[in-house]
Order: C-alpha cells, then structure tokens, then sequence
C-alpha cells in the first residue's frame, strides 16, 4: 500500500510518478475491458432502430430467442460438444504433456535448452506463419509424399474430413503447450533444492519426487493455467479461422468460433443477438469455472 | 560465444519463419510501378489539392481508377480548389476493408470516398456516416454529354434498394461478379469439345469437325454464341465423360474457399428459378411456383402456388432450383466419375485455381483442364498476379499471353430439357458499393473537399468512365450501360460474360425489406445451403455441399432434404417472428 504524505516533496513526486505510471494501463483497462463488456451486456438488451440509428431497450427478447437457437440449431450442439472435446482433450493431453517437459527441464535432461526453445518457439513465431506452414506439410507435402512413394492420389490430412478433427486437436496441443512449458518449468526452477536433496538422500526416486515434492510445490502454477483452460471453453476458435477463415465446416466448429465469424458478418441489428450469446455463455462458464477450482483447491496436493 | 552463436541461430529461425508468411506486396506505397502505362505522381504533390480514394484492391485491381484519375486530373489541371494551389491530385490508397469495415472507421480516414463491397446498405445509411448524394445521383449528366442521371443507369431492384424511403441516395453500385463456369475456348475448338446438332452423328453427339453444324446451345436459337455449349445437365455431364476419355481433367475451383462452389451452386438455383422467384429468398413476398413437396430416388413430386411471406419463408428451402442444383453437385462430385481436380475439395486457394487452369494446357505434369468454376472477374485477377505473363515468358507470347489465350463464360446448362430456351438469370452476389464520407470538407481548410469528392464520384459514373472501367478490367460496372465501342478491344471471355448479361436478368441478392436487413448476414443467399443430415451418427450439420458430397458421402438428394430440417419451421419461427405478418 502506498502511503503518501503530501508534505514530502519525495513522497509527492513518488505518487505522481506512480500515478502517471499507473493511469495508461487504468484507462486501458477502463476504456476497453470495462467499456466494452458494459456496452456488450447493454446492447443485449436492446434492438437497432434503423430509423435513428441507436439501439433501443427490448428487454430479453435476444435470450429467449437465442436460448432456443442454442438449444434447438444442431450447429450449436455440435459446436457445443466440439467445444467440450477439444478442451478435454488439450488439458489432458497438453497438461501432461507439459507437465513432463518442465520436469525434464527442470531436472536438467539431455538438450534441455534445445527442447526449451523449440518447445516455446511456435508460441512466438506468428501463428498465420505457422499455419501456413502446417496445412502445406498436411494438406500438400504428405499428399504428394504418399503419390510419389507409389500410393494412390489422396486428400490431405487438414481436407480429409476422417481426419480434420484428429489434426486440429494435435496441432491445437503442439501450438499451446510450449507457454505452459515456460510457465510450469519456471515455477519448478523456484522450487528449493534442499527439499529435493533431501528427498534424494530419503530414496525418493523421480517418479515420488515429482509426484510427493515438485508438484505439490508448482499446483498453484498448474491450477491457475488449467482454470484459465476452462474459462477459456467457450472461445476456444480451435485455430479454425487461421485455416479456413469463415469457410471451416459446421461439424468442426466450436463455440468460440461461430461467435467469431457470427461478429465478423453481423450487420448492426445482429449484433444484439450475439450480445446475448456472450452473457449466456458467461452465466454457463462462469459457476463451472469457480465450481471446479473450489473443488481442485481442496483436493488438490497441499505445498506445506 | 557459443550463446552468442544460439541466441544468433535462433533470432534467424524466428525471422525466416516469420517472413515465410509473408507475400512481395504489390503494392507500393506512393509509388508507381515503372511500366505503368500512366504517368502520375509517386508522392503527394503540395502544389495541387488533393482527393484521397480508398479502392477495394481485390481482383478488379486499381488500373481502372489510375485512369480515370488521369483524365480527371487532366481535364482539371487549371482548376483552383483552395489557395495557392492549382490542379487536383487523386490520391489512391489501395485496400482491402470491406463495407462493413469501412463504416466503423470512416468518420477518421483521410478518404473522401470509398468503392468497396459487400457492404450492408441499411447499416450505411443509419449510422449516418455516409454523404447524401441524391443531387449528383439524380441530375442529368449534361455536363459530360449525355441526357440520363446515374440514377437512371440502376435496375429496378437497385432503385428499390438505394434509393431510400425518403428519396434519398446514399450510395452507388461499384463493380458486378457473376459466379459461372469457364471454359478455354482453344481446348473446345482443339479437341472437339462442342455438342453437334445432329445428336446420332456416330461421334457421341460431339461434332466432328469445327465445319459441323453445332446444337443450339441452351439459348435454344442457332446461331448465337452458345452454339454447341451444353443445354441441360446431361449434356454437361457427357461432355465431362468425354473430357475423361481424352484425358482432360474437367473441371477445378478452390477449395480452400468452399463458398464459390456454394455460391455457383446458389446461382446455378437462381438461373432455374428465374429473377422473380429468386428474389422471394429476400423480400418474402409473392408466390412460390416451384417448390417441391416431396423428393425420393424416383424423383420429385410439386406442391401447387403458395404464397411466400416472412410467416412461411423456410418454405423456400423447397425450391426446386435448390434441388436440381444439388443433383448437379452430385454428378458433378461423384467419386467413380473423377469429373473434378481433387484439389478443388483440398486446400487449393483461388488464385492457385486460376493458375493451375491456366498453366494445364502447358504443362506436362498437369493433366489440362477444361473449365474452371469461378467469377467473371477472375482473368483480370490471374493477370495482375502476373499469371499470364509468366506462362507467356515461357510458352510464348503467341500462345499463353492474356491476349492469346481464349476463354468463355459458359451459359448455365438447363436443369431439364423444357427450360431449354429459357432466359438466363446472374446473380451479382457481390454487393459492392461507392461512398462519400459523411463528414467530408468539415475540417477547417478543406471545405472544398465535398464538392469535389461529388464532382468526382459523378464523373466516374459517366457513361465513359464506365466502359474505361470496362476496358480496364475486363468486368462490368453493377449499372446499366453499353459496352458495344469497346468489344473489339476486349478479351473473348469479356465478351462472353457481356453476351450473357445483356440478355440476363440480374439477381441482387438484398431487398429492404425489413425482415433481410435485419438479417442480412444470416439471410446471405449462400447460408440457404446449411443442411442437417443423419447418416448413422444422428443429425450433422453441413454447410459446404461441394465438401459434403465428396468427403462425407452425403447424397445431393439428403443435402437437399435436410435443407427442410435447418430451415423448419421452428427454427424460423424463432428467428423472424417478429417480422410475421
């Protein structure tokens, strides 16, 4: 807590230069998150008059109308169950993952560094670029590899319906994990080596260290990024828009991605119904979210 | 130094990946390119006025406007619009925002005006960032010569559209795209593609020398340009038989955008259902004369008149257009048939299309092919990205140049044969537009900006401007006009798609009605194709019918049934209720 004493000179300069470093990131904050979502709650509310060019109070005509779209469309449950997989599957998947690459790290394995980079570079690189790159490795290098090794003309991985899906997921998993890599292996590097000398020297083979020592100490780390996972449900585009721009298929898209090309088409009058989408989605997330980290917290491993 | 030597490797690899993304720009900012044929400025000139114009630099490209600019420019180089300086400079910043874009933004752009398209008319109008521009609209264009307004170049359906309840104008139609088949005129005189009109001539119907007497085409009328081009369906699919047997590929689009077939598709329904019954997929309004009430494997059984309104629009998804455009689909992507490049269902993007279409009569590991499934502007597209010149270099100017090279847009071939000889309907699916910004000349110092941003949009939709734009591009401007002075100058397929419009009628797919602009993005004419089919794992949302045939074995005849379930009546009810009557 900054305590200022307006009669010091040094205390006073020090809360100006505070407050100066402070009021961009507030007015950020204020203008684009707080702005932005209380205009977005209000609009849901309301109905476009064309006539006067302002949205007009209509009371919740867009939430029953969408609660019976989302409940009725087959696209939405489809997107829906699109939605649920790909996170099942990536924090599974991915968490693990990435829970066995910091721990290699942490320990210090062969080519640790090497892993630690190409694991975080996709993370940096632009994700455009590396779309390009992996639909040509899916969608024309291997086609062209099986044809010229003698097999017969075939769809590529990414066009092959068999396999879209498959392919999202995986490069969905590859592209995430290397931030979650950075952030776990970071929390273990904190861990004390004492504790896990001392384990060392009690017989603790790896598999007990990282199970009794190193994850305990890093589940506050692993909890916050897998509750951001969840929050995270609903607008998961599952890199869909960075391959098929709005033309990706009905039976792969998720939730976060019809909202998306929905906004990116909506004309003015649209954009009430999209409102109520978002707020609906919020009031489902929302309780699952505090729900399950009320629940992890207290089965959770204790760090003590 | 061994981290020095990492930390280097590593800043390379990013780099090098990152730039993998990128394309050379065609553009060059305040630049002209060396060889262009019009000799402006490359920077802002301080000692003229000038008009910033914002062009939608997609495949209609900027050659038209730099023209157009020249001759304004010219025509007024001693004019004095603010002091102390004489002349006008239009400036060209080439984008590629569409309309919806644009209007969120041009309140602060330095653009006076913008040509763009897919724009949402109504949102235009009632965000009020838009100039009134009734006056130039509506007056005679006397000054430059002739005795009709603007106003008087629009169809019926775009006065209905643009001119609003209160006979105000706020916009102009900008450029017009067709989508259709291709066909490469040299590749159908060469092989013998054409249909004879003796149909039992020993040669499957095929002429067999260019001397023959060719079939009516679907114009039923001899003699005109379609003669021997395939009438119906059947004939299109035999003259694909007969490409395989020659060892031609038939036919390619992209298919990383899925959305042209669907919209070929759409236009293919249109040109069945003729204008009027088109439109009721956006007025919902008037009576349905084609729906079918049930459709099996033995075919389909009609309902009688039923009259459309917003009540009972999902209705329409009955359409027998619809359903005889998803037969086509079927035949068309019929695994065993090989009629299609299968990369037109993997990730080939449009312009790799038009290359590949290009390049196959040339190349020997291109199986050639015969028709490209795409929109009227596509050769002007592939010729700006150099596309002809490079098989020209290559092949010959003589043989692969955009001049030599000939191609036709193919008139839709007839669902059945008693619509032989029926008219033809376009649908212009791009919904483009011409703009002033609202606030335009409010800024102190520039209040001439108005008058002269009006003065010039008026002056680019002079009847001269239009068939420059014409020459320049090789498309049509979304007016009406006439183009004859310029079709000698002209490529074939130019002339092609002008023989086909001057004798179509022309679907704009919007209306002002409220129920469409409401829900323009989701009454889009492509989004009547969303399906819902069961094929064992329970119902399945399908949006693509070219990827859903193909890939997941849906039937043209399931696609066309589960239209019926997307658009229920439930779920209509539920969307537009409150648009019943």
């Amino acid at each position: 807590m900054l305590r200022v004493n307006f009669r010091n000179k040094r205390s006073r300069k020090q809360f100006i230069f505070y407050s100066l470093m402070i009021a961009l990131p507030v007015l950020q904050v204020v203008i684009f998150y707080f702005g932005v979502n209380i205009n977005s709650i209000l609009l849901a509310f309301k109905n476009y008059d064309r006539d006067t060019g302002d949205y007009v109070w209509t009371g919740f005509e867009h939430f029953t109308k969408m609660i019976k779209e989302m409940t009725t469309d087959v696209t939405w449950a489809f997107a829906f169950r699109n939605s649920v997989k790909v996170w099942l599957v990536s924090s599974v998947v991915s968490m693990a993952l990435a829970l066995f690459f910091s721990y290699y790290i942490y320990k210090r394995g062969v080519l640790k560094n090497f892993f630690r980079v190409m694991l975080f570079l996709p993370s940096i690189v632009s994700s455009i670029v590396m779309v390009i790159l992996f639909r040509n490795l899916v969608d024309n290098f291997i086609p062209a590899l099986v044809l010229r090794l003698g097999g017969e003309e075939m769809l590529g991985l990414l066009a092959d319906h068999n396999t879209t899906m498959l392919v999202l997921i995986v490069y969905g998993i590859v592209m995430g994990f290397g931030t979650n890599v950075l952030l776990l292996s970071g929390a273990m590097s904190s861990i004390s080596t004492s504790i896990t000398e001392a384990a060392q020297i009690d017989g603790a083979n790896r598999w007990c260290e990282f199970w009794r020592i190193v994850f305990p100490q890093i589940f506050p780390t692993f909890l916050t990024i897998f509750i951001i996972s969840i929050a995270n449900l609903f607008s998961n585009q599952l890199n869909l828009f960075s391959f098929y721009g709005s033309n990706a298929e009905a039976q792969f898209s998720t939730v976060g991605y019809i909202l998306y090309k929905r906004t990116l088409s909506a004309s003015y009058a649209e954009y009430s119904d999209l409102a109520a989408i978002g707020i609906l989605l919020t009031l489902i997330i929302v309780p699952i979210t505090l729900g399950i980290r009320k629940i992890l917290e207290k089965v959770g491993p204790s760090n003590d | 130094m061994k981290k020095l030597i990492a930390l280097l490797l590593c800043i390379v690899a990013i780099v090098s990946l990152s730039l993998v993304g990128c394309t050379p720009s065609t553009e060059k900012p305040n630049t002209v390119d060396s060889t262009d044929e019009f000799d402006r400025d490359t920077k802002i000139n301080t000692g003229k006025t000038t008009l910033f114009i914002s062009n939608f630099n997609g495949a209609f490209g900027e050659k038209w406007l730099k023209a157009a600019a020249a001759r304004y420019e010219e025509i007024h180089k001693d004019d004095v619009y603010e002091p102390g300086k004489q002349g006008v400079q239009i400036w060209i910043d080439n984008a590629k925002q569409g309309g919806k874009d644009i209007i969120s933004g041009m309140d602060n752009s330095r653009d006076a005006i913008f040509f763009t398209e897919y724009v949402y008319y109504s949102d235009l109008v009632s965000s009020g960032k838009a100039l009134d521009i009734t006056e130039i609209a509506t007056q005679k264009l006397t000054k430059f010569g002739e005795n009709k307004s603007i106003a008087d170049k629009f169809t019926d359906e775009q006065k209905n559209y643009l001119i609003t309840k209160n006979d105000k104008i706020y916009m102009l139609p900008h450029y017009q795209g067709f989508r259709g088949i291709t066909y490469d005129i040299d590749l159908f005189e060469s092989e013998l593609l054409y249909l004879s009109a003796d149909k039992n001539n020993g040669n499957d119907g095929f002429i067999i020398d260019m001397d023959e007497t060719m079939s009516k085409g679907p114009d039923g009328v001899a003699g005109t340009y379609d003669d021997g081009l395939p009438a119906t369906y059947d004939e299109f699919f035999a003259l694909c038989s007969k490409m395989k047997d020659l060892g031609i590929t038939p036919v390619i689009w992209t298919g990383s955008n899925p959305v042209y077939f669907t919209e070929f598709l759409a236009s293919l329904a249109c040109d069945y259902e003729g204008l009027e019954q088109s439109m009721l997929n956006f007025t919902f309004d008037g009576t349905a004369k084609n729906l079918v009430s049930s459709a099996t494997e033995s075919g389909i059984t009609m309902m009688g008149d039923t009259a459309i309104t917003p009540n009972n629009g999902y209705l329409l998804a009955k359409q027998a257009g619809k359903y005889y455009a998803l037969q086509f689909a079927d035949r068309l992507l019929n695994k065993s048939s090989k009629y299609i490049d299968l990369r037109s269902v993997g990730a080939l993007s449009h312009t790799e299309a038009q290359k590949t279409y290009i390049a196959s009569r040339f190349l020997s590991t291109e199986s050639t092919i015969g028709m490209l499934i795409e929109s009227n502007y596509w050769e002007n597209e592939a010729d700006d990205m150099g596309y002809f010149k490079t098989m020209a270099k290559q092949y010959g100017e003589d043989r692969a140049s955009r001049n030599a090279r000939r191609f036709g847009f193919m008139p839709f071939p007839k669902a059945t044969q008693d619509k032989v000889g029926e008219g033809v309907t376009l649908v212009d699916y791009l919904m483009t537009g011409a703009f002033i910004r609202g606030n335009v000349g409010q800024e102190t110092g520039k209040e001439y900006e108005k008058a002269l941003a009006l003065d010039f949009l008026q002056f680019l939709y002079t009847d001269e401007s239009l068939v420059e734009f014409t020459l320049y591009t090789g498309c049509p401007k979304s007016l009406n006009y006439n183009v004859d002075s310029i079709m000698d100058k002209v490529s074939p397929y130019t002339r092609s798609v002008f023989e086909m419009r001057a004798r179509a009628d022309i679907v704009y797919p919007y209306c002002d009605k409220d129920i469409y602009v409401d829900n323009a993005s989701n009454l889009n004419y492509a989004n009547f194709y969303k399906t819902v089919v069961n094929k064992g794992q329970g119902n399945t949302p399908y949006q693509y019918p070219s990827n859903t045939i193909y890939k997941d074995g849906v039937t043209g005849l399931e696609y066309f049934n589960g239209l019926s379930v997307q658009f229920s009546k439930e779920y209509w009810d539920n969307a537009y209720s409150r648009y019943y009557i």
